[in-house]
């Protein structure tokens, strides 16, 4: 049974309309003969070959009134498989073709549920939870400043249940279907009502159905074949080609980001936005061209005084007395048992890598050396009656502040204080390296 | 082109005539070469739309400064045009879900565009929020997504409830448009004679053939996605009401906004409705689609919402001086008889006195009469914002900062550049798509009935 | 700073002396017999027991009432026998600092006029002459003539025009020049200023030209005069009515009473029971160190030090004439002036406002990506790299402190020859891009670096390591106020000064009806003027 794509005369169709209909210049067909790779229209253009499977007969009627009486005939006799097709929904045919109500608005209200859980739920983690500011000192966690996102979550959540939820219980999109290879079916988006019965029905008869649409009052009954061509029955490839490079393209930024984020680079990071990172301002350790030092840092200017940087006390700061070295101590030093304790502990610091714990001048570093071959001598600080023995204090914190020979001063990392408490501690270490053993405290001479 | 009736006298049903009639007539303005009218107005429109691209590129490039804003008054015209377009909007979903939900079947001819204005309206309002920040290349720290600051937005904000209803409202909005559009695009598809328009409308339709049980779960979502609206819209012009109304400056800290808003919303919105569509019915012939009785039932509805907001005009002076704040009180007496009593008066004359024009019938008749009014309405509608903004930050608690707004240039551009962005958006949507809802007019007509026993 | 020589070193390399500059001076010194040493001296910025005698003085009876009578009333001159004094300008004294733009750009003291000098009318004298503001006038006196813009001053002295000095110099560098409207630089007065009258000449004639000119103001972005419009009435009276709130005071008889006191519990917003302005929440707790601070509006004269403090330390952009007339300026404190009484012979009263830190911040809540947020020690903090710029936060500020940057101000920078200026910057306080809202921060790098430094022991300075004592932390405003009205400390501290300025009698917040909890707190003026001094049929201390 052929259906030619020109021909309005089909067997069995009991009141064909006239080939060209008032208002619709085009004519059913004018659009239509070109098609065949969107699986659309008839495509081979003399209808299917031999081989070809039936789908079902379509039915056509006049108005919606005839539709809903055909469709309660052929669900009275025990058709399943068929379906009404208009252009727009006829009201009374879903009792006449026994439609169950569909259950999308339960599953919409499921959908609500998850917006409003998942919406809460996202307010509470992120404003109470992981990042609990304290905000115009109110509660980080208060329902009625959550409420409208909630809200909008929740109608959000439906939205989009309802709308995927539709065309997925409608199983569309799909823009394959049999009946679309009938030109007159194209009128169902404008003036026609169908009937179409499926083969695949139980109570499915060619010949018997095909009475029984024409006792329903069809006006016209056209078989319809399933294209054999598998490419007619799918989208065309570019179209298929096109989204899938549209998909992989839209992909690529997230995977770069997704990739920035699992990985480590020593590069550093791309200022794709410098929000502020770089400052018209200059620190003191930047550089700066123009100046001839080539620093941004000015320094203080010759003969400047800071507040609190007068340092007039010579014999404090510089270990000077009356134009000569200091023999005894500045009034600040106190000699306690805790400035010698933390004496000890900034020579145990700076002086013993390389004067040795124990001030004889073999530190880990001079020993180091040594091992290896070359020569890194320290200063002896111990040896009986070396010139470090029998130096004025004042020279000693001097050494100690601005260094001597190789040895470079510590001023920049120990403050007055500690100095004065070094060379407090050099002077118990060359005491002790050196007593009689008539000076050791009672009880501690017997070994 | 036959008319209706003229179809009628075929040997066809009257029933299938008329349904043909109306396909024919809608899916001619997609179909048929372009018509003369639409070049000139997408010229102007796009003429419009590049103001707005080059006041953009001014103002991303100098920042926010190029407007008149200042310490003082830190939104204006940006905010004022934000919440114009919004309420511009929300006509739209009013038509195409509220008066869905009461079962106005005078409703499907004039929802489809109506839904689409709505659309171009958010997207028009949509583009200040971002463009007004001054890094607005940072305004996407306003979405929460995980980042390298280990930082969230801060929910209590009402810009974020604005950023969650504005993108919920433009979501729903065009997955509203689009659903409804889905049977009328198949149509298309079916129609389309380039191969172009085949393959494009036949992608848009999803594959749609009017099945029953496709049409039964469709009818039941598109009523669930109108009573998801309905509630949504009320939310929407509430959310951005709280960008005031939560706040303490005196003007803004009101609990009438909210209902304020929405009605004012609506007022603005069929204006702009019944100013798109009463040149588009005679430009586009669907005169006996969308009838004069519509565009009388917008009119109509003007006259509401207009007392509406009159109301509240009132309502909100009288609570300044009752609550006994000094502060709003002040605010009040300042907004009526201070530096910018001008633009209350404006706002007051054209939204409470202009629509009163609509009792008289030739008004709601004319279409030249019925376009001047609901323009001066919409000019009354954005005085309103700029009332409500730029008043109100004027003259805040200390006298130290007040002062004055004037707008520059830019603000003016990027104003009309907005009407630009909607308009080319329309125009596009008047030429491509179907403007009118062919299967709900068809669904609701009386031959929708044709040849069922009526018991 | 480019190795340039002193004026001092110069002379000497002409007497052929290649001594530095420093050590020429220690050696003049120590030549001078002042006493100690050049070092010492510098350091401690005087010497001691240098001093001069204390004189004895006292005031002729009588005088003061007679000079007041004159004085309230003013000459009265008529047009052409107008007087004109001659001011210096609180900007660039007589024009020499033209060039220096922060102080172009901090408003004066009193008229709070920026980039420009004025033509000081009182508003009777305006009136009289159909002159307002913004009109440019020309002064003639003799054959000299002097076109300047006019400014209604409430207050200046009837028939009297004040012209203040130092603008439209031709030669002061790129800033000072004189330039066009938008631009500033003002109108050379010296024009009318002769040897003759130094101070002041008589015989003026006043007319307009026609012309208007705009000056940037930071407050009145319009005449002052009242009485002009509904519109201009309406505000000012609210300013009359708000004054006792804003700016309170309380004279003598008033402070004398043991019951005064400056906070007024609001029947509306005060839960009496608790003592704390009604919650609906429970609010945060501050266990730690909580900043705040104290102006004594008592202490301050308005002098506009804090001001320029403020901008210096904390890298507050200048921004020009043209963006200071739309209301764009940035300066984080502002001194709110008001007048108050009669416009002819007002009181003034000054009010210095930056950010209260407000506990229940209202700019907080509103942010929607939170980059201004309340630190545990109820700092009001301004997350500049978070922010989007959306300016809610400014909208909803009560006290109006917040600052937008509306444009790139510091594109001058992308200008070799502005290089050096970038040593201007403060190192330890972030530049602000444009699209970024900023304010007052109570100084925090102050406050962080005095915190690291208690933190760490006391190796590099005088630091110790524990609490900071009372008085540590200087914000840049408190340092540079020569009255000491501005004291910054530790609430949790109750012996600290702020503390117990805090429980003075005198203290109230700034707009506390709205139950922000600023953490800054004014101090109540009280007034105590001279009886003799009162203008005629004004008791003292009236207001």
């Amino acid at each position: 049974m052929t259906t030619p794509a020109n021909d309005d005369e089909t067997p069995g169709a009991a009141d064909a309309p006239p080939p060209d209909r008032p208002g619709h210049a085009d004519g059913p067909d004018g659009g239509r003969g070109d098609d065949g790779d969107d699986g659309r229209g008839t495509g081979n253009g003399n209808g299917h070959g031999s081989d070809e499977e039936l789908h079902g007969l379509l039915a056509e009627f006049e108005t919606p009134g005839a539709l809903i009486a055909a469709a309660r005939k052929v669900r009275n006799a025990g058709h399943t498989e068929f379906d009404c097709y208009s252009p727009f929904p006829v009201h009374g045919i879903d009792p006449a073709m026994g439609i169950k109500a569909t259950r999308l608005p339960i599953v919409v209200f499921l959908g609500g549920l998850t917006g409003l859980v998942l919406g809460t739920l996202m307010q509470w983690w992120m404003n109470a939870y992981d990042w609990p500011w304290n905000v115009a000192g109110k509660p980080t966690w208060s329902i009625p400043a959550n409420v409208p996102i909630s809200y909008e979550t929740t109608i959000l959540l439906s939205v989009l249940t309802t709308f995927f939820g539709m065309w997925a219980a409608n199983k569309l999109p799909q823009v394959w279907h049999p009946f679309f290879r009938l030109d007159r079916f194209a009128r169902v988006t404008d003036d026609g009502f169908f009937l179409g019965v499926e083969a695949g029905d139980k109570r499915f008869d060619l010949e018997q159905t095909r009475q029984l649409l024409v006792a329903a009052g069809a006006t016209h009954i056209e078989e319809c074949y399933v294209d054999a061509r598998p490419e007619a029955r799918t989208m065309p490839r570019w179209i298929m080609a096109a989204m899938a490079v549209l998909t992989m393209v839209a992909l690529i930024p997230v995977a770069l980001v997704f990739k920035a984020r699992a990985t480590k680079s020593p590069d550093p990071h791309w200022h794709v936005f410098s929000d502020m990172d770089y400052q018209p301002k200059l620190k003191s350790d930047q550089p700066f061209a123009d100046f001839a030092d080539g620093r941004a840092n000015r320094g203080e200017l010759p003969g400047t005084v800071a507040r609190g940087q007068l340092k007039a006390d010579d014999a404090y700061y510089r270990g000077i007395a009356g134009g000569q070295w200091l023999t005894g101590l500045p009034a600040q030093v106190e000699v306690s048992e805790a400035t010698l304790a933390r004496g000890k502990q900034r020579y145990d610091i700076y002086c013993a890598p390389c004067h040795g714990f124990d001030g004889a001048g073999m530190g880990i570093v001079p020993a180091r050396v040594e091992a290896l071959g070359g020569a890194w001598p320290a200063r002896n600080l111990v040896e009986r009656g070396s010139a470090v023995i029998t130096m004025p204090n004042g020279q000693l914190y001097n050494t100690i502040s601005n260094g001597y020979n190789t040895m470079m001063g510590y001023a920049s990392q120990m403050p007055v204080a500690d100095r004065w408490a070094v060379v407090l501690y050099v002077r118990a270490l060359q005491r002790s390296q050196n007593a009689a053993e008539s000076e050791l405290p009672a009880g501690s001479q017997v070994r | 082109m036959a008319s209706p009736s003229e179809a009628a006298a075929g040997s066809d049903g009257e029933a299938q005539a008329v349904f043909r009639g109306i396909t024919d007539d809608v899916s001619r303005v997609a179909l048929n070469p372009t018509p003369k009218w639409w070049w000139p107005a997408f010229g102007v429109s796009n003429l419009m739309l590049l103001c707005l691209v080059v006041s953009l590129y001014h103002l991303f490039t100098t920042g926010i400064g190029v407007w008149g804003n200042n310490n003082i008054q830190g939104w204006a015209w940006d905010i004022t045009n934000f919440v114009f377009w919004i309420g511009i909007g929300h006509a739209g979903t009013l038509i195409s879900a509220v008066l869905y939900l009461f079962r106005q079947d005078w409703r499907t001819s004039i929802n489809r565009s109506a839904e689409a204005m709505t659309i171009f309206a958010v997207a028009a309002a949509g583009i200040f929020p971002i463009i007004h920040t001054g890094r607005p290349w940072f305004a996407w720290w306003m979405i929460p997504h995980p980042n390298d600051m280990g930082m969230w937005p801060q929910f209590r904000s009402p810009l974020m409830w604005d950023v969650f209803a504005i993108s919920t409202y433009a979501t729903t909005s065009i997955l509203f448009w689009y659903m409804g559009m889905v049977p009328d695009l198949a149509t298309l598809r079916d129609r389309a004679k380039e191969r172009w328009k085949q393959v494009g409308y036949g992608l848009l339709a999803l594959g749609w053939r009017g099945s029953a049980r496709q049409w039964h779960r469709y009818e039941r979502a598109y009523l669930i996605l109108a009573a998801l609206s309905t509630p949504l819209v009320l939310s929407v012009h509430s959310v951005v009401s709280f960008d005031f109304a939560t706040s303490q400056n005196p003007g803004w800290h009101t609990t009438i906004f909210p209902p304020y808003f929405v009605a004012g919303a609506i007022f603005s919105g069929f204006a702009m409705v019944a100013t798109l569509l009463v040149p588009l019915r005679h430009l586009c012939g669907l005169k006996h689609i969308i009838k004069e009785s519509h565009i009388e039932a917008m009119c109509k509805i003007m006259i509401a919402t207009g007392l509406m907001v009159g109301g509240a005009y009132g309502i909100e002076i009288f609570i300044a001086w009752y609550s006994g704040n000094a502060g709003e009180w002040f605010t009040f007496r300042n907004r009526v008889l201070g530096e910018y009593s001008w633009a209350y008066f404006a706002m007051v004359s054209c939204n409470v006195l202009v629509p009163q024009f609509f009792w008289i019938r030739k008004c709601r008749t004319n279409p030249w009469i019925v376009v001047g009014l609901c323009i001066l309405i919409n000019v009354g509608m954005w005085f309103e914002r700029f009332v409500i903004i730029a008043t109100s930050l004027a003259r805040q608690a200390m006298p130290g900062m007040w002062g004055y707004f004037s707008p520059t240039r830019w603000d003016v551009l990027t104003f009309i550049g907005s009407f630009g962005l909607f308009f080319t958006l329309f125009l596009l949507f008047a030429r491509f798509l179907p403007v009118i809802a062919m299967a709900e007019v068809k669904a609701v007509s009386p031959e929708a009935h044709a040849g069922k026993d009526h018991h | 700073m480019y190795g340039g020589i002193s004026i001092i070193e110069l002379l000497a390399m002409l007497l052929g002396d290649d001594t530095p500059a420093d050590e020429l001076v220690a050696k003049t010194y120590a030549e001078s017999g002042a006493g100690g040493t050049w070092r010492a001296a510098l350091h401690d910025g005087f010497v001691d027991r240098t001093q001069l005698p204390r004189a004895a003085v006292q005031a002729g009876g009588g005088g003061g009432a007679a000079l007041t009578a004159t004085a309230a009333g003013g000459s009265g001159a008529q047009n052409g026998n107008l007087e004109v004094t001659f001011l210096p300008s609180s900007q660039t004294y007589d024009g020499r600092f033209a060039n220096n733009p922060w102080l172009q750009e901090t408003p004066d003291f009193l008229t709070k006029v920026t980039w420009d000098n004025v033509a000081l009318i009182s508003p009777d004298t305006a009136d009289a002459l159909g002159v307002s503001s913004q009109d440019v006038v020309r002064i003639k006196v003799g054959d000299r003539a002097l076109d300047i813009v006019a400014l209604v001053m409430p207050g200046q002295a009837r028939g009297s025009i004040g012209v203040i000095l130092g603008g439209g110099r031709t030669r002061a560098g790129r800033v000072g020049n004189k330039q066009r409207e938008w631009v500033g630089g003002g109108f050379d007065a010296y024009k009318l200023r002769t040897s003759a009258g130094l101070d002041f000449v008589t015989g003026a004639t006043v007319s307009r030209t026609g012309t208007r000119y705009k000056i940037a103001t930071t407050q009145e972005h319009h005449d002052i005069r009242r009485g002009f419009s509904i519109s201009a009435t309406i505000g000012d009276k609210e300013i009359q009515k708000k004054l006792p709130d804003l700016v309170r005071e309380t004279d003598r008889a008033g402070f004398a009473d043991v019951a005064y006191k400056a906070e007024k519990t609001h029947p509306y917003y005060h839960d009496h029971e608790h003592g704390r302005g009604y919650s609906l929440y429970k609010e945060q707790t501050y266990d730690g160190r909580r900043w705040a601070m104290a102006i004594d509006l008592g202490n301050c004269m308005g002098c506009n030090a804090c001001v320029v403090a403020c901008q210096a330390e904390n890298n507050v952009p200048v921004v020009g004439k043209r963006e200071v007339t739309r209301n764009r300026e940035m300066s984080w404190l502002r001194i709110d002036r008001y007048f108050r009484g009669d416009l002819n012979d007002p009181e003034v009263v000054g009010q210095p406002v930056a950010c209260q830190h407000c506990e229940n911040a209202p700019c907080e809540t509103v942010c929607p990506v939170g980059a201004t947020l309340h630190s545990s020690e109820g700092l009001n903090d301004m997350v500049y790299n978070r922010c989007v710029g959306t300016r809610y936060c400014l909208n909803n500020c009560p006290y109006r402190v917040r600052r937008f940057n509306f444009v790139d101000y510091h594109q001058e920078f992308n200008d070799a020859r502005n290089n050096v200026r970038k040593l201007l910057f403060n190192p330890d306080v972030t530049v602000r891009e444009r699209g970024v809202m900023e304010k007052c921060t109570y100084c925090v790098q102050r406050i962080q670096a005095a915190k690291i430094k208690a933190k760490n022991p006391a190796p590099h300075g005088a630091g110790e390591r524990g609490p900071i004592a009372d008085g540590t932390i200087t914000t840049a405003c408190q340092a540079a106020c020569p009255t000491e009205a501005i004291v910054f400390g530790d609430l949790s501290d109750p012996e600290s000064r702020v503390s117990k300025l805090h429980g003075d009698r005198r203290q109230y917040e700034l707009l506390g009806e709205l139950n922000d909890k600023p953490r800054t707190r004014f101090l109540a003026r009280v007034r105590n003027p001279n009886p003799e001094l009162a203008p005629a049929g004004k008791p003292a201390g009236h207001h």
